[in-house]
């Protein structure tokens, strides 16, 4: 062989290996659909957190001036509808999930590795110490799961960041993050709760009850002494605080619709495995996908209506 | 007959906790018409409210066998659910939708003296 054919050769081997890597098997195709969706959901689920926190905030800023001449303000007088520790453990939860799609999409080779596993051992390390939190066991207390479920749940997941994978360990973390990503999407769907029943959901409605009752307090006590347009804005400020309640719900609502798929879908993901063809597992992606938009669109709804905040100033 | 008009006293969380769910849900249908109803009942619903939130902070602890341990922060809004019922009762003679609040309050007071033991 001269070094002609040598050369042509390798060059040919080249071509093969290139194309060889980009051609994902069935199962790597769907775990990095998979993976997409999942990571653009739970960053959606994060920023749905954070908005109604705000949203409440706002809302409250107004029961605290209604009340201001009877009270006068005291610093305790000011709780965010979650506080921060609260907040905390839900951010680092859903930070989890949404490492565990990077990692999935990591082994399979569609994104790259050495940034992705620094963060994923860094969120890792952060659910094994969320394990042991309080806040957690206080969390699934609350939603009314048992605490050591979900603790060896979030411990596992810190686990599978916070080692090295390889693509040949795709099938056994699927295997292993079967159960802890749906005792994981569990808690924080029982967390958000009912609006009649228990949870977020259901304290957000008594909040916002109470706050709708202090504003109608506060206007007929005060609308002698109001001028036509101050009594206008008052009252304008009731149907507002109703929407935003609603508003509010349906952002949490859709959130716990979209964790509730992210979990059947990662069943589906692992029960698919061995398939080529997996025409179930396509669908329930595309609902999740689909509860994903929803979950942004909520978002967005929501952080448009500035209405409120602009009369309760 | 007289014995159906006694109120049904929960003897349990879950139940005192839906009676005062019930509560506040009346409570915030109510639409009072003047600045003395309206405070009647915004402190009513904040009695109520932070009566539930207790409720939900002893069914946690009672998950880990911490039984009673919220009833010291429960008496503040029990005392006040007290005193404002002879006024709710007063409001309902004006507001149908109010109906049996009286009774509603001793269910949620009885309810919950059962459930904190105090």
């Amino acid at each position: 062989m001269n070094a002609r054919s040598v050369l042509r050769l390798c060059g040919l081997l080249c071509v093969l290996l290139t194309v060889g890597g980009c051609n994902l098997s069935p199962l790597e195709k769907r775990v990095a659909a998979f993976s997409t969706a999942a990571s653009a959901t739970t960053l959606k689920m994060t920023s749905s957190y954070a908005l109604v926190e705000q949203s409440y905030t706002d809302a409250q800023s107004a029961k605290l001036v209604n009340n201001f001449d009877k009270n006068g303000f005291k610093e305790d007088d000011y709780q965010p509808f979650m506080p921060v520790e609260a907040m905390k453990v839900r951010t680092q939860l859903l930070k989890g999930l949404e490492q565990y799609a990077t990692l999935l999409a990591e082994v399979t080779g569609t994104a790259s590795v050495s940034a992705i596993d620094k963060q994923s051992q860094a969120t890792g390390k952060s659910l094994q110490s969320l394990a042991k939190d309080s806040g957690l066991a206080a969390m699934a207390g609350d939603a009314k799961l048992d605490s050591g479920t979900v603790s060896s749940a979030v411990d596992a997941l810190g686990h599978a960041l916070a080692e090295e994978k390889t693509a040949k360990e795709l099938p056994s973390i699927l295997d292993s993050m079967k159960q802890p990503v749906d005792n994981i999407c569990q808690l924080l769907v029982q967390d958000i709760g009912t609006p009649e029943g228990s949870g977020l959901r259901n304290q957000l409605r008594n909040d916002y009850q109470q706050i709708i009752a202090d504003q109608r307090t506060y206007i007929y006590a005060n609308e002698a002494k109001m001028t036509a347009t101050e009594k206008r804005a008052a009252i304008e400020l009731l149907p507002t605080l109703v929407a935003k309640e609603k508003e509010d719900d349906a952002t949490l609502a859709a959130t716990a619709e979209a964790l509730k798929k992210l979990a059947t879908t990662n069943d589906a993901l692992v029960e698919t495995k061995k398939s080529k063809d997996s025409p179930a597992f396509h669908t329930l992606l595309s609902s999740f996908e689909a509860q994903g938009q929803q979950v942004g669109s909520t978002c967005t709804a929501a952080s448009k209506c500035g209405s409120c905040s602009t009369a309760t100033k | 007959m007289a014995i159906n008009s006694l109120p049904e006293i929960p003897q349990d969380l879950p139940q005192t906790r839906a009676a005062a769910q019930s509560l506040l849900d009346k409570l915030s249908n109510a639409n009072p018409a003047n600045a003395a109803d309206s405070q009647t009942i915004s402190d009513a619903i904040d009695a109520v409210n932070a009566i539930l939130t207790q409720l939900n902070q002893e069914d946690m602890l009672s998950r880990d066998g911490a039984m009673q341990a919220a009833a010291a922060e429960i008496k503040a809004p029990l005392k006040k659910l007290t005193d404002l019922k002879s006024q709710l009762a007063d409001i309902a003679t004006r507001i149908e939708t109010l109906g049996t609040v009286a009774q509603d309050v001793d269910s949620v007071l009885g309810g919950c003296k059962s459930v904190f033991k105090i």
